[in-house]
């Protein structure tokens, strides 16, 4: 009975995370999570399954090949999907202090404590992977040519082979990552894992999410797996779990006895046959380094998080930076030389240390870096060479800039709408900057250094290598000068303080989406080609730098001349929100 | 002069707050005493302007302050009843970006700052985040930065809430001292001791009305009483307090 309380008081712990509610009913929280993780699936298995009902004769050698780039992708998703599970609740895996200050005094022992957390944890990966795998297994039978002549039996093998392998591979998803976050802990102290901790989940976002959107783009996986097996196969770990698939069930299709093609598919069809059994080899080792890698993962991660958990975790005291001359230094640049004035130092100061210190926030920057850089591997297409005339840089190498600026800026304005803490935003009514726009003009010196600058950075080593160091920093600027502009049309005109209180979103978020992707693209195909045609000449290069410059300055004027100078904190209208967020009980 | 004036809130139709009015004179200390849930902390933040009034007003030197909110925070230093930080700031960074919006000149911010962290002892802890700091420590924090900007409006909800011995001793002494350079002090507690020895008067608030507002002696000698103790039982206490430790205990200890 007690086991069972704690069991549940630490599950309804995973729903109180700040990234997934920051203070709404968990009921609804937990319908709404279910419902997407159920919605999506269900969406991409019915995509992969429409076709074979088109397409009802296609004979099994085909259909195993194209089966093999299904399993890949629904592979791949779960032990993705599972991982970001896993990193979204990152500090939330194990037991933390404020479980020690809540548990720790009742008359419970330490190893019930920690059992259950260990359980709690696992039935939250297990609702999670079954939640995601749920619909596509259920649907793995239609997922076939009505024509093929697939027994009862050999369907229900082929249910249960994919769906015991995607919660399979989900396991190792989640695993790998808890595995990861536990050793670290372990080895470098809590102290320590404080400081990198946060770091280390934003670029496991960014890693993840990069990958979870790459993923529909790939196909041609038994291709790949025969030119390079070492690289393509055994070095990605959803191959792997495809070769177990394939390992379980993959004879369920190839042995359906072949009737005679039409005349245009027999060569295609002996082709794909002889390609897909030349790799039953690669299938058996496969399925061997997948049971092997989770068999490692799970029981290095047990055994790490057994050692963790030897004593209840307490609040770890944080050592203060030793480096006081380089902190020094960074203060006496920002306050001289970036922002001036004391109010805009505050927009400038409290921009960056909420962008890297809230969890909420480090995620929306991660996911619209991660969409950023999905969106230039699509864009570019391959296009990596090194080009020697500046006619002839491909507009999508041009192009990638202003779609990560893009994508990052749109995650920074985005992260500027989230509150930090609500309850501490008494913090700005009390103080009441009588300037807005100083503050705010803070938060975007402090969101282009935080945000644009490392994107700039990142983006520079690559122009470097393809484009040369000449052009990559005449391209350098142009990003400069875009993102500054860019920044000023964002917070154009606005008053409302970021992160200090709740912005209500009155537009449909999809269909805000689906237009801003449209029209980042767009934009940034244009601008790569004006930027190209002004690498022809000085004097073009000059009139593209100036006008985006003089534009952006237009804009700040406009923006201090418009805007006025007062503050609007955005709930003065919403008395309940206001209530809530003050604390305003009697 | 800090003036309320008819003050009168109701959330949803219950009566937090009844008509509550008093004035407070620069370089007087008052007391604004009263059970949980009698309206002190929703009065002070009505004070404060952080809550709108059903009706009355707050007046601040003949002005009322929903006139010109923005001057009277700048001029207010408020510790309100639930030290609410950024946790994920460490206590200098927070100080600092409450100075820089109230536009301190940074020299004299830094100056400020440093002292008043080593004063209230908490210098070695400056750049720890807020979040691993005790109740207390939270509380020396929110009143550092009540004071940062020298104002002279002090209205302070239970600031003594969590407070180590000295510090409650130095606070006490601090709300003398800060009186005697003519600010005003609104004092909320439920230390009646520190009441008695910190405040030219008292106002006693029950169940949204004021009860009393007298001098400390005043009300002993009105209501016959030495202690101040007797005093606050008899204005809003209904209930025998022996008695009602007693049926706790009964309570507690009862297995069957």
């Amino acid at each position: 009975m007690r086991d069972r309380l704690l069991i549940r008081h630490f599950l309804w712990r995973f729903l109180e995370h700040e990234v997934v509610s920051a203070s709404t009913d968990r009921h609804t929280i937990l319908s709404a999570v279910a419902g997407a993780l159920l919605a999506i699936s269900l969406f991409a298995a019915v995509l992969v399954a429409w076709p074979y009902q088109l397409f009802p004769s296609m004979p099994p050698g085909l259909t195993s090949l194209r089966a093999l780039d299904e399993r890949f992708l629904f592979m791949s998703s779960s032990m993705l999907v599972m991982a970001l599970a896993a990193v979204v609740q990152w500090d939330a895996l194990m037991l933390d202090a404020t479980d020690t200050a809540a548990l720790g005094i009742l008359p419970i022992p330490r190893s019930t404590i920690v059992r259950t957390k260990f359980a709690a944890t696992a039935l939250f990966a297990a609702a999670v992977v079954v939640a995601w795998n749920f619909c596509p297994t259920l649907l793995r039978a239609a997922a076939m040519p009505a024509g093929l002549r697939v027994g009862i039996v050999e369907s229900a093998r082929l249910t249960l082979a994919h769906g015991v392998v995607a919660l399979v591979a989900g396991a190792f998803g989640f695993l790998a990552v808890l595995g990861l976050r536990e050793t670290l802990f372990a080895i470098v102290g809590p102290a320590r894992f404080g400081k990198i901790s946060a770091a280390l989940q934003a670029v496991l976002i960014v890693g993840l999410t990069t990958a979870l959107l790459l993923l529909p783009g790939a196909s041609d996986v038994a291709t790949r797996w025969r030119a390079d097996p070492a690289v393509s196969a055994r070095a990605v770990p959803s191959s792997w779990f495809v070769g177990l698939h394939e390992t379980l069930a993959g004879s369920v299709i190839d042995s359906v006895p072949r009737t005679r093609p039409g005349r245009l598919l027999i060569r295609q069809e002996l082709a794909a046959t002889s390609l897909y059994r030349s790799l039953w080899p690669l299938y058996r080792d496969l399925a061997v380094i997948a049971i092997g890698a989770l068999s490692l993962v799970a029981i290095v991660t047990i055994a790490v998080c057994l050692w963790n958990s030897r004593r209840l975790p307490t609040a770890a005291r944080v050592v203060p930076s030793s480096n006081r001359t380089l902190s020094r230094m960074w203060n006496w640049t920002i306050v001289h030389l970036v922002a001036r004035r004391p109010l805009s130092q505050a927009g400038f100061f409290f921009t960056l240390q909420t962008l890297s210190r809230r969890v909420t926030h480090r995620v929306a920057l991660a996911t619209a870096w991660a969409v950023g850089l999905a969106m230039i591997v699509v864009a570019s297409g391959g296009s990596y060479a090194a080009v020697d005339d500046a006619r002839s840089i491909p507009l999508a190498i041009l192009a990638a800039q202003s779609l990560l600026l893009g994508s990052v800026l749109g995650g920074f304005r985005r992260a500027t709408r989230l509150p930090s803490e609500l309850r501490a935003s008494t913090t700005f009514r009390l103080a009441s900057p009588r300037d807005a726009v100083q503050f705010i003009s803070g938060v975007k010196r402090g969101g282009w250094i935080a945000v644009v600058l490392p994107a700039l950075c990142g983006l520079s080593i690559w122009h470097i290598a393809v484009l040369g160091p000449r052009l990559a920093a005449l391209h350098f600027v142009v990003g400069a000068a875009l993102s500054a502009l860019a920044i000023e049309v964002m917070f154009f005109r606005d008053r409302r303080l970021p992160f200090v209180l709740g912005y209500a979103s009155t537009v449909d978020v999809k269909v805000r989406l689906a237009g801003s992707v449209t029209g980042l693209v767009a934009v940034s195909f244009l601008m790569a080609w004006f930027e190209r045609q002004s690498f022809s000449s000085v004097t073009a290069f000059l009139a593209l730098l100036g006008t985006l410059v003089v534009v952006g300055l237009i804009l700040a004027v406009l923006n201090r001349v418009f805007s006025g100078s007062t503050v609007i904190f955005d709930v003065e209208d919403d008395s309940s929100l206001l209530a809530a967020s003050l604390n305003l009980t009697m | 002069m800090l003036e309320a004036r008819h003050l009168v809130k109701r959330f949803f139709g219950i009566m937090a707050v009844n008509d509550v009015s008093f004035k407070v004179s620069a370089g007087e200390v008052v007391g604004y005493l009263g059970p949980n849930g009698s309206g002190k902390s929703t009065t002070a933040k009505m004070l404060t302007g952080l809550l709108e009034t059903s009706s009355g007003a707050v007046v601040w030197d003949g002005q009322d302050i929903a006139e010109d909110p923005i001057a009277f925070h700048r001029r207010l230093g408020y510790v309100p009843e639930e030290p609410n930080l950024y946790t994920y700031q460490s206590a200098k960074e927070y100080l600092e970006l409450v100075g820089r919006l109230r536009e301190l000149p940074p020299r004299l911010l830094a100056r400020k700052i440093a002292a008043l962290l080593n004063l209230f002892g908490l210098s070695h802890e400056a750049d720890q985040d807020i979040g691993a700091f005790s109740k207390g420590m939270k509380q020396k924090v929110m009143i550092i930065a009540a004071l940062l900007h020298d104002p002279d409006v002090l209205i302070l909800d239970e600031p003594d809430s969590g407070l180590d011995v000295t510090a409650t001793l130095i606070l006490r002494h601090l709300i003398t001292a800060l009186a005697r350079r003519g600010k005003v002090v609104l004092y909320s507690s439920h230390v009646l001791e520190l009441v008695e020895k910190t405040c030219d008067r008292v106002i006693v608030i029950h169940r949204g009305k004021v009860v009393a507002d007298d001098t400390v002696g005043a009300l002993r000698d009105l209501m016959s009483s030495d202690s101040f103790e007797d005093v606050f039982g008899q204005l809003v206490q209904r209930d025998d307090p022996v008695r009602t430790a007693a049926d706790i205990v009964d309570v507690v200890v009862n297995h069957a």
